[in-house]
């Protein structure tokens, strides 16, 4: 009797169905499409804002021209001669400067089609010029509706307000980030040693924590800024004496050390917040076995916060950084809209929204407030869609300590 | 109930101390004060010298915040500008405070009437197209800056209504002398202070209301047999408000702190204007008396809340 030999099984692919991060971003879109949204928005903000001077179409700060014909000639000229024959002078004026190829002139009289001119004005070189040659100038492109050449329009001093959109996003997510970070790290380290330590320490902290919280946010803020971003500020001052912080332009950021400043003094706003709850979180997290177990180990209260406390609460740290980064964004337009953030002519969107463009507004003019505002809305619309699709992605845990719907919309921004 | 309500307001001794020192050493750190501001141009430190001694700024740090402390307790005198002016501060509230209760009393209202119901419609209908308009809805109130959709309103009102708000041209108007004035002044600042704290409200309805409406005795009502809106009404809503209420509690403040974009956007001249022009001009006296004024305002409305949780509630009691 012939053994049976256990045929060898068919080799099932037992693999796991292979997903493309196209297929699963495909999902993502499908499933949360506001969420895919304002992933897309802040991608577009996080490019804008690194690359601003590659996407801009003009200088932010620079007014932009447009080059305007007044006459032809009709007859060249040699160096030397005064009088002009154009084609139709009746653009002219008497006084007039215009340029004419390399050289600028001056309309001294105007007798038909025949001017006089001062040649070689502005310290040009006067040169022959053939016929056809066009006298023209160059005017500011001031106050100029939306436009092919300027999508969003020119502001009253002629800057293009596209490229100043586009810049404004640099300058609003260098200030969104350096306050967050900051304002998350020191709270976090003010709310772990609060929370565990205890005692005289917590009452301390938390004592600061409720005298700023009972300010109302705005309020603060615009107090804050308005100290430390003083000239003569102990801040700014240590700031530029005892740090590689530059005064002038950095990573393409005008005004760098006052934007700094500005960054700073939000983040002080965010610290009361964040330091409240991470200690409530660590108030839980510290009645843990295992925290006790540490503690009979002999390890000491540094280590049992940096090494056991710290990972716990790593998480809720880095979900308040991406709620409050957006806030900060509006905290920084809004003290700039009321004109103690950041100063013209740095393009903020904040502060183009306020002053003479406000004024222009008022009567009509609309697109320079509109469109640096019409982005902010949009940047803070993306990270709150983000926010409310990773909501319902993540841990139902988390909804308690963040206050699910709750607390935002708290900015009276 | 009496000793509850005594002990919640002595609290306010030592916040109100706590904010008034604060601000008060914030303002005294920067080197550049009041009277360095006023004088400006070509000032001499001769001039400097004189307006801090007319100021009281050259008496020492402990005296000018006792002297200041001193004032309010005996007299009720909250100090008075440092500035050309030197308009005390209690005329100056009498004037401006009006303006902003109005401001603050109809955002509140709106934002209820904008918030409640639809955050009670999309939680009876969740997953239908209401109900995802009324989400989206909120997000997007809560994005928008209020100071942008304050000046588009003022913009396009000029621009296709040919419609300025009323205060542009001549001032607050009491709504006693003319209602109907007033409420042009007030209706938009207020609605658009009022769409960002809608759409929290909005939101917590929502969720709050979906929590109770899971409840066993909700499931009793229904099989009662009572009607959808006895169900809601009378026996969800109540409940689920509760929540709510301690969010309008907690938004005092950013409703005053919002007060102060709105003011300025809509040319009110409110409390609000007065402390972002007191910050500009180092008006120390007139930060610290204001923000005096507005952390008990938050302390007060928050004790107001929990005393309506026992309304809302009968189990709450107060220990």
């Amino acid at each position: 009797m012939a053994r049976e030999v256990a045929a060898p099984l068919a080799f099932e692919e037992v693999a796991p169905p292979r997903i493309s991060a196209l297929r699963r971003s495909l999902q993502l879109t499908r499933r949360h499409p506001l969420g895919a949204f304002g992933l897309l928005v802040i991608a577009v903000l996080l490019f804008a804002g690194i690359f601003a001077e590659l996407a801009a179409p003009y200088d932010p700060l620079a007014p932009n021209r447009i080059a305007k014909t007044f006459a032809e000639l009709s007859a060249p000229v040699d160096a030397e001669a005064t009088e002009f024959t154009v084609g139709d002078s009746s653009d002219l004026g008497f006084g007039q400067t215009v340029g004419i190829g390399s050289e600028q002139i001056i309309v001294l009289l105007i007798a038909g089609n025949t001017i006089t001119v001062e040649r070689g004005a502005e310290g040009t070189e006067p040169v022959a010029h053939e016929a056809g040659a066009a006298l023209g100038s160059t005017a500011v492109d001031a106050v100029s509706g939306p436009s092919v050449k300027h999508p969003f329009g020119t502001d009253r001093l002629g800057r293009d307000v596209l490229s100043r959109t586009i810049f404004g996003a640099r300058i609003s997510l260098m200030i969104g980030l350096v306050s967050i970070i900051f304002g998350v790290t020191v709270g976090s380290f003010l709310g772990v040693v609060s929370g565990y330590i205890g005692r005289f320490v917590d009452s301390l902290i938390q004592r600061s924590v409720d005298a700023l919280l009972s300010f109302p946010p705005v309020v603060l803020l615009l107090a804050i800024i308005t100290v430390i971003g003083d000239e003569g500020s102990a801040v700014r001052i240590f700031l530029a004496d005892n740090t590689p912080i530059p005064q002038g332009t950095f990573l393409g950021v005008p005004d760098f050390l006052n934007i700094f400043v500005i960054s700073l003094g939000i983040g002080l706003a965010v610290v009361a917040s964040v330091a409240r709850i991470v200690r409530g979180a660590v108030l839980s997290i510290k009645e843990n076995v295992y925290i006790d177990a540490a503690k009979a180990m002999g390890a000491s209260d540094a280590r049992i916060m940096w090494r056991h406390i710290f990972p716990n609460v790593a998480a809720l740290i880095v979900i308040l950084g991406s709620i409050t980064l957006p806030l900060a964004i509006l905290a920084e337009a809004a003290i700039s809209f009321l004109g103690v953030g950041v100063q013209p002519p740095v393009p903020s969107w904040g502060a183009d929204m306020t002053g003479p463009n406000r004024e222009l507004a008022l009567s009509g003019t609309w697109w320079p407030v509109f469109f640096p505002g019409l982005a902010l809305s949009l940047v803070v619309l993306g990270f709150n869609m983000v926010g409310d699709a990773f909501r319902d992605i993540s841990d139902p845990r988390l909804r308690g300590a963040l206050g699910a719907d709750s607390g935002r919309g708290g900015s009276g921004l | 109930m009496r000793n509850y309500i005594l002990r919640r307001l002595l609290i306010l001794i030592p916040i109100m101390l706590g904010v008034s020192f604060l601000t008060f050493a914030m303002f005294r750190m920067i080197p550049g004060d009041a009277a360095v501001l006023r004088c400006q141009l070509g000032c001499t430190p001769e001039v400097v010298k004189d307006l801090r001694h007319q100021t009281g700024l050259d008496r020492p740090w402990y005296r000018q915040y006792s002297d200041w402390l001193w004032n309010i307790v005996r007299h009720g005198d909250l100090g008075e500008s440092l500035t050309e002016s030197k308009l005390p501060v209690t005329t100056e509230l009498n004037r401006r405070l009006p303006i902003t209760v109005e401001l603050l009393v109809m955002t509140l209202i709106m934002a209820l009437l904008l918030g409640i119901p639809p955050g009670v419609i999309s939680a009876i209908r969740p997953g239908t197209p209401l109900d995802w308009l009324t989400r989206f809805g909120s997000v997007l109130w809560l994005s928008i800056p209020s100071f942008w959709l304050g000046i588009l309103v003022i913009a396009f009102g000029v621009r296709w209504f040919d419609w300025t708000p009323p205060q542009f041209g001549r001032g607050y108007v009491p709504f006693m002398d003319d209602p109907w004035v007033n409420m042009q002044q007030f209706f938009f600042p207020s609605l658009v202070l009022a769409l960002a704290i809608a759409a929290g409200i909005m939101r917590l309805t929502r969720s709050s209301l979906l929590e109770v409406l899971r409840n066993d005795y909700i499931r009793t009502a229904w099989s009662k047999g009572l009607r959808e809106r006895t169900v809601v009404v009378r026996h969800a809503l109540k409940n689920a408000l509760i929540p709510v209420l301690t969010i309008v509690g907690l938004q005092v403040g950013a409703l005053i702190g919002g007060s102060v974009i709105i003011e300025s956007v809509f040319n009110l001249n409110g409390v609000g204007k007065y402390v972002l022009e007191a910050i500009i001009r180092r008006d120390f006296f007139v930060v610290q008396s204001l923000v005096l004024l507005f952390a008990a305002t938050y302390v007060v409305a928050n004790l107001v809340v929990d005393l309506l949780y026992g309304w809302l509630d009968p189990r709450i009691r107060y220990g």
